[in-house]
């Protein structure tokens, strides 16, 4: 987006057009001070539970009647539910990214396409609703559980929600490759499959990272979803990774107590706390994945 | 250019080779786009040793035709054809349930050079990376197939360098290389010197000369001086139709036909 | 040798079949849940959903208030961030002249799109709600809407600058316009595309959202249409929330589904209009 000025404007004419540069620089500064607003905002009120005395961030328990503010569980949770989401989406995804990639049809490409970027599209509300009202009870019978809202249903759905956005942009990593380097591997008498793991993908790998990334984040940030099926318990599943065991998510924690708790008060604090680590996270794998879809082949 | 033995083995492993006459054959050939008709009845023998170089202005077909003996147009869309096309004696749909045997045996350089983005040395194992190669053996192999492309003496220095670090010439004698390697029996050329120096050309011209003498080498050009360099064997096509063919001795002969003789000599057809 | 090619062969036909499976798999699952959502959203509407009141805590009655408290917030919202992201791209565009401030404007861009949406409830609700004291407010759920679609549509317009054709400027300053001048009749209208397809992607989006509204700018119940800009609305998402937590009642359920067919509706609506105008309206700009 670093582009200045087109070369064949003179430089500096001020005067009559001082209206639209006021306008244009203020929208920016606007623009600009709503995302340093944010995150001195998160910066400040994550402040109470970083100066409170005993309040055992980095622990396992979370009660905010005896000041304890551990926010390990949640953080578990969210990277459980994520590892779950991701080895459903990513395998699945991938190969069936390469299918559209690789078939000739381009219509039949054009429709898949089009149907994946409506799915994009489904609100997350409407994700948790299939949860509560189909995936869950699925868990439930399978396992024979009491109750279906145990993180392995939080981490499937999560799975489901994530695959339009990876499969889309991995067909996209896929068959941004031309089609010379199959065919002149074709040529030689290479076997769909060799020419894939030999020539498609080592070109096409920065790109899938890319998709994979921005995916991760996606599965880290999503709420709605995760908060209606994951059964919202504070402790860390025992055994450690047991997938059947309710727990909780830093973003379904936040759902679920932002509202009950006092502005202002540590507990408060404590939940924007996690809320900022959140934020971290995602911003750091945005970035990188940006980083890593401008290092296509093409650019290099 | 002294013809390497890695040439000779590969008349041996393919035995039926030797009982046929014809490396290709194509009987009312007809090839589409979608519905478009791009070459129609197109009946063609080519001998087992020897250069054909398919002639005529752009949109004749000429590439159509090549791109379907080794069976690469099925990937395109849309392309289909009719007719029977016989390579190495056997139908290339039923006589090759097993696509990849077929263009191992017919190599193909495309127009656009186009190299893989690793090693000049992985470049030319590309093709055998399947097979079990002792790490001798495959150094022989490469020395060898950038030797038939005479590009050893430029590049046997960094053999590990980037392949897409040559120039379009090398990577064009590169590709030419990684197909040599693989002992096909027939080759085909789309218009491999289009798009590189003269003095890249002139490598690849050379090349094809001494190569004709073992294998079937069926080459597309634009260009009618190197038609004239380097055929055994032309074949004008114009309109999707074959308009004449034969030797060299005879298409650039005055006994050629009128069609032919204003093309080879003006270099243009309004046919 | 002809081991290899057989092992070589077997490993060609897994690979097809893994491929083929791993696409059944996904269609299968996505055809599912696009199934589901209309076969069970049909049942739950008619007309009188559709333009009545919610009762008995959503479980009987219809959406109409929650229809129109989604598509008031999102329409101001869009109406909020237009101009913002008009100013920001033409900023970019045509007056900013200095590259550190065009990577710092754009890695924050980047970094807005990257903010997970819980967290702009919780920044709505630190900054607005609490320090400015504005309380549970329609209002502000759009301003915070508004900051969301702040990146797509700020980048969507900007890209659509970014590819005027240079001729186009240097026609305009041969002819002795002034840089004001270029920018109203060249820059402004031959982006236009790109300001409509950005706005209807983020509205897109923005329809759907629960997480950052939930605790700003809705009321569950009880609210009809707002009177002032500090009155909470209900809307489509929250309620579909509402209602997905009593999921045990079969009537609940069956509205939270008609709610969702809606939902999704208005939200691919908002797709194919975005669709629709970058394939028209690029057309449009070109000729």
């Amino acid at each position: 987006m670093s582009r200045s000025l087109s070369p064949t404007w003179p430089n500096r004419i001020f005067g009559k057009l001082k209206g639209l540069q006021i306008y244009a620089l203020i929208s920016a500064a606007l623009s600009l001070s709503i995302v340093l607003t944010i995150i001195v905002t998160l910066f400040v009120q994550s402040g109470p539970v970083l100066l409170a005395e005993n309040s055992g961030l980095m622990s396992t328990s979370w009660n905010p009647d005896k000041g304890q503010f551990g926010v390990l569980p949640m953080l578990f949770g969210s990277v459980f539910v994520m590892i779950i989401a991701v080895s459903v989406a990513f395998p699945l995804g991938l190969l069936a990214a390469v299918y559209i990639a690789e078939t000739r049809s381009s219509r039949l490409r054009r429709l898949i396409k089009f149907f994946l970027e409506m799915l994009v599209g489904i609100p997350s509300i409407v994700y948790g609703l299939i949860g509560v009202a189909h995936l869950n009870i699925w868990v439930a019978d399978i396992f024979d559980l009491q109750s279906g809202r145990v993180i392995l249903t939080a981490g499937i759905l999560l799975g489901i929600m994530i695959l339009p956005t990876f499969l889309t942009l991995t067909e996209d990593a896929i068959s941004a490759i031309p089609t010379k380097f199959r065919e002149n591997a074709k040529s030689l008498g290479l076997y769909r499959h060799e020419v894939f793991f030999s020539v498609i993908l080592p070109q096409a790998k920065t790109g899938i990272a890319g998709a994979g990334l921005l995916a991760l984040g996606r599965a880290l940030g999503e709420t709605m979803a995760v908060m209606l099926v994951i059964g919202s318990l504070d402790r860390l599943p025992s055994p450690l990774f047991n997938p059947l065991s309710s727990g909780q998510t830093i973003t379904s924690k936040l759902g679920r107590e932002v509202a009950e708790s006092a502005f202002g008060s540590v507990h408060f604090s404590a939940l924007v706390f996690m809320s900022l680590i959140l934020v971290s996270i995602t911003v750091i794998l945005t970035i990188t994945s940006r980083y890593l879809f401008r290092k296509t082949p093409e650019n290099v | 250019m002294n013809i390497p033995n890695l040439l000779l083995v590969s008349s041996n492993q393919s035995s039926d080779v030797d009982v046929q006459s014809h490396s290709i054959r194509l009987d009312g050939f007809s090839a589409y786009y979608g519905k478009n008709c791009i070459v129609s009845d197109i009946n063609l023998k080519l001998p087992i040793k020897g250069v054909t170089c398919l002639v005529g202005p752009s949109g004749a077909g000429k590439s159509t035709i090549l791109r379907w003996l080794n069976r690469i147009n099925e990937e395109t869309e849309s392309a289909s054809f009719s007719g029977t096309v016989k390579v190495l004696g056997r139908d290339i749909m039923s006589g090759y349930p097993d696509v990849t045997e077929l263009r191992r045996r017919v190599g193909m350089v495309f127009q656009q050079p186009c190299v893989f983005p690793c090693s000049i040395y992985d470049n030319i194992l590309m093709g055998l990376r399947t097979q079990k190669l002792s790490k001798a053996q495959a150094r022989d192999i490469v020395e060898h197939g950038l030797k038939l492309a005479s590009l050893w003496d430029e590049v046997s220095n960094r053999l590990e360098g980037r392949a897409d670090s040559l120039s379009l010439g090398q990577q064009q004698r590169l590709c030419l290389a990684r197909a040599l390697v693989l002992e096909p029996d027939v080759l085909l050329l789309d218009e491999p010197t289009a798009s590189i120096d003269p003095i890249s050309s002139h490598a690849i011209e050379e090349l094809v000369i001494s190569l004709g003498r073992k294998i079937s080498i069926v080459m597309v050009t634009h260009n009618i001086g190197q038609a004239k360099r380097i055929s055994d064997h032309v074949v004008f096509l114009c309109d999707g139709k074959i308009v004449e063919q034969g030797t060299r001795a005879h298409m650039f002969s005055p006994r050629c036909s009128a069609k032919t003789k204003t093309y080879i000599t003006e270099d243009f057809c309004d046919c | 040798m002809c081991d290899r090619v057989n092992i070589r062969h077997t490993k060609e036909r897994c690979f097809a079949l893994v491929l083929r499976a791993s696409l059944l798999i996904c269609a299968g699952t996505l055809i599912f849940l696009l199934g589901s959502i209309f076969v069970k959203g049909i049942g739950a509407i008619s007309l009188q959903f559709l333009f009545m009141p919610a009762m008995e805590f959503g479980k009987s009655g219809g959406v109409f208030y929650q229809i129109l408290g989604s598509m008031l917030m999102v329409l101001v919202a869009a109406a909020l961030v237009v101009p913002l992201a008009i100013g920001t791209s033409l900023f970019q565009y045509a007056f900013n002249t200095r590259t550190s401030i065009g990577y710092l404007l754009e890695q924050s861009l980047y970094a807005l799109n990257a903010i997970p949406s819980i967290t702009y409830g919780i920044f709505g609700l630190i900054f607005f709600v609490n320090f400015l004291n504005t309380g549970i407010s329609w209002f502000v759920g759009s301003m915070i809407l508004a900051i969301m679609m702040l990146p797509t549509t700020t980048l969507s317009t900007y890209q659509a600058m970014v590819a005027i054709p240079k001729i186009y400027h240097e026609n305009a300053a041969a002819l002795g316009l002034s840089k004001s001048q270029i920018i109203w009749r060249v820059t402004l209208p031959q982006s236009f595309h790109g300001i409509v397809t950005g706005s209807l992607i983020g509205l897109a989006r923005a329809i759907g959202e629960t997480a950052p509204i939930m605790f700003i700018a809705t009321a569950f119940s009880g609210v009809s249409v707002p009177k002032s800009l500090v009155e909470p609305v209900s809307t489509l998402p929250t309620h579909i929330l509402e209602l997905a937590q009593q999921s045990t009642d079969p009537q609940a359920l069956q509205n939270a589904w008609g709610a969702s067919l809606i939902l999704v509706l208005l939200v691919s609506g908002f797709s194919l209009l975005a669709l629709f105008a970058r394939s028209r309206l690029t057309g449009r700009g070109q000729k």
